[in-house]
């Protein structure tokens, strides 16, 4: 007689006793720590950016040309990530009331909003008309005005990804059914990241793209 | 009312916010007016700010701080008592240890070392440690939420198994051979000549070896299997990264032979000036 090695380990994990809870809250301050860091490292950026753009005045020289960076691509893409926190909110409410199939859909839309996000901010660096070839004659090298717009929006856009990425494996856990209103642990904290990153890029928005 | 954690968290935000304050009018370099008292208030909006990195990186640890004192203050600062009322429990759930042993940290610590060794030698190598750093975050996360997918360690593992094998085997032969090729190729090229016959027949000579002895060993532990490949791939790969430190040998060249396209003597064309003839890269006059 042999034994049905196959069957025998589908029926393990059916009928594996359930996991024990775990203590809540640890994934949310993990969250929150992860956007301190976030915040930090924009900010540095941020701050290399206006002091250079400062000296750069100071001395009388041109930062961005006059109409050199347009407000309707960085319009669209604030916007859009705007959008993306009612969503959000959506996916925590629904989480609340043990309703995973509106927080799917929830995740959807903001995984949608910061697709088209990410093909915001490559229209803007496209229209910029710089190469990014290293091979180049005059490249982004020589500019550091461009140079420091590149590296921010870059580092933001990065952000955005693995804020996307969490989203994503959130999503996957609650398909899971791991997710319920009393362990929804990883859904705030992935909400607190996101809100996070929406609100970076509004002080980008308006240090590179408004102030110019 | 606040918790001790988040106490010091705004306790620090309120020094950041007072050092941005001060920072911004004592840099700004001339002397001290309403403008310069509402330019740091409004954030640069309406005056001036004076040393702008200091200021944006004093205002972003002050944000930072409250982000996370409110977080601890919601938390209560992680008491698990208060915790297991949010759970609707009477008393907290215990602590669960991991069941396991995880070895994908190292191969991210492995990982995280590429990326650094790439970024001042090669972006093939910072792209490769990336992609290593990336495949074990996402082993590591699947691995830590296995753990504790059921209350059966034999399901956990088999819940983990179904999620990964189909991926990991596929990927992993593509990997290893393609590190392995590479990584003997870099030896191949830093060693001098001799050497470098030597090497080429003694790597596989010491794997044929190790592949009898294990075959004679059946029953070996598999532990110690995967403890001798895990330190046979860490010496290829040392190897590999010291050869591209090292660069390829020099190779000297015999100037007297003859290229197989050299011209005789230059040639002049009909207006008398010599002519460039380019072929592949020589280009020759």
């Amino acid at each position: 007689m042999s034994l049905d090695l196959a069957r025998i380990d589908a029926t393990a994990v059916e009928y594996a006793p359930d996991a024990a809870r775990q203590r809540p809250r640890s994934q949310l301050i993990a969250a929150s720590i992860f956007s301190a860091v976030a915040i930090m490292v924009m900010a540095t950026l941020l701050g290399l950016y206006l002091s250079a753009r400062q000296t750069a005045l100071a001395g009388n020289a041109e930062w961005i040309p006059t109409g050199g960076l347009p407000l309707t691509g960085p319009n669209t893409a604030l916007f859009t990530l705007l959008l993306s926190i009612p969503a959000m909110l959506w996916a925590q409410q629904a989480v609340r009331n043990d309703d995973r199939q509106s927080m799917w859909v929830a995740f959807g839309i903001v995984l949608l909003l910061g697709a088209a996000f990410i093909n915001a901010q490559a229209f803007i660096l496209t229209s910029l008309n710089v190469s990014t070839d290293p091979k180049a004659s005059v490249g982004i090298s020589e500019n550091p005005t461009m140079l420091l717009i590149f590296t921010i929006v870059g580092v933001h856009l990065a952000i955005i990804g693995s804020a996307m990425a969490s989203v994503l494996v959130t999503g996957f856990r609650a398909l899971g059914g791991r997710l319920n209103r009393r362990d929804r642990d990883s859904v705030d904290a992935v909400a607190l990241f996101w809100y996070v990153t929406v609100a970076l890029f509004g002080v980008l928005w308006y240090a590179v793209y408004v102030m110019k | 009312m606040l918790t001790t954690g988040s106490k010091f968290m705004f306790g620090s935000a309120v020094f950041a916010l007072l050092g941005a304050f001060f920072v911004a009018i004592a840099t700004v370099g001339h002397s001290i007016g309403m403008n310069e008292l509402v330019g740091p208030i409004s954030v640069g909006y309406k005056g001036p700010v004076g040393n702008h990195f200091a200021y944006a990186a004093l205002l972003a640890y002050a944000a930072s701080a409250i982000l996370i004192g409110s977080v601890l203050s919601l938390s209560r600062d992680g008491d698990p008592e208060d915790g297991a009322r949010f759970q609707g429990l009477d008393a907290p759930v215990a602590v669960l240890p991991p069941r396991g042993t995880n070895h994908w940290p190292i191969v991210g610590a492995f990982g995280a070392g590429m990326v650094v060794l790439g970024l001042t030698y090669s972006p093939a190598l910072f792209i490769l440690g990336l992609v290593t750093a990336g495949i074990s975050a996402l082993q590591w996360a699947i691995y830590a939420w296995s753990d504790h997918a059921t209350a059966d360690p034999f399901a956990n593992r088999k819940v983990r198994h179904e999620l990964t094998y189909p991926l990991d085997f596929p990927l992993f032969a593509i990997l290893s051979i393609a590190l392995f090729v590479f990584a003997v190729s870099r030896v191949l090229l830093a060693f001098p000549h001799g050497v470098d016959t030597a090497v080429f027949g003694a790597i596989p000579a010491v794997a044929f070896v190790v592949a009898i002895v294990l075959s004679f060993r059946p029953k070996l532990s598999r532990n110690l299997i995967a403890v001798l490949a895990v330190v046979g791939v860490a010496i290829i790969l040392a190897l590999g990264i010291w050869g591209m430190v090292k660069g390829p040998k020099h190779v000297e060249k015999d100037e007297n032979t003859p290229h197989l396209y050299q011209l005789e003597k230059p040639y002049e064309g009909s207006s008398g000036a010599p002519i460039a003839v380019r072929i592949a890269d020589k280009e020759l006059r």
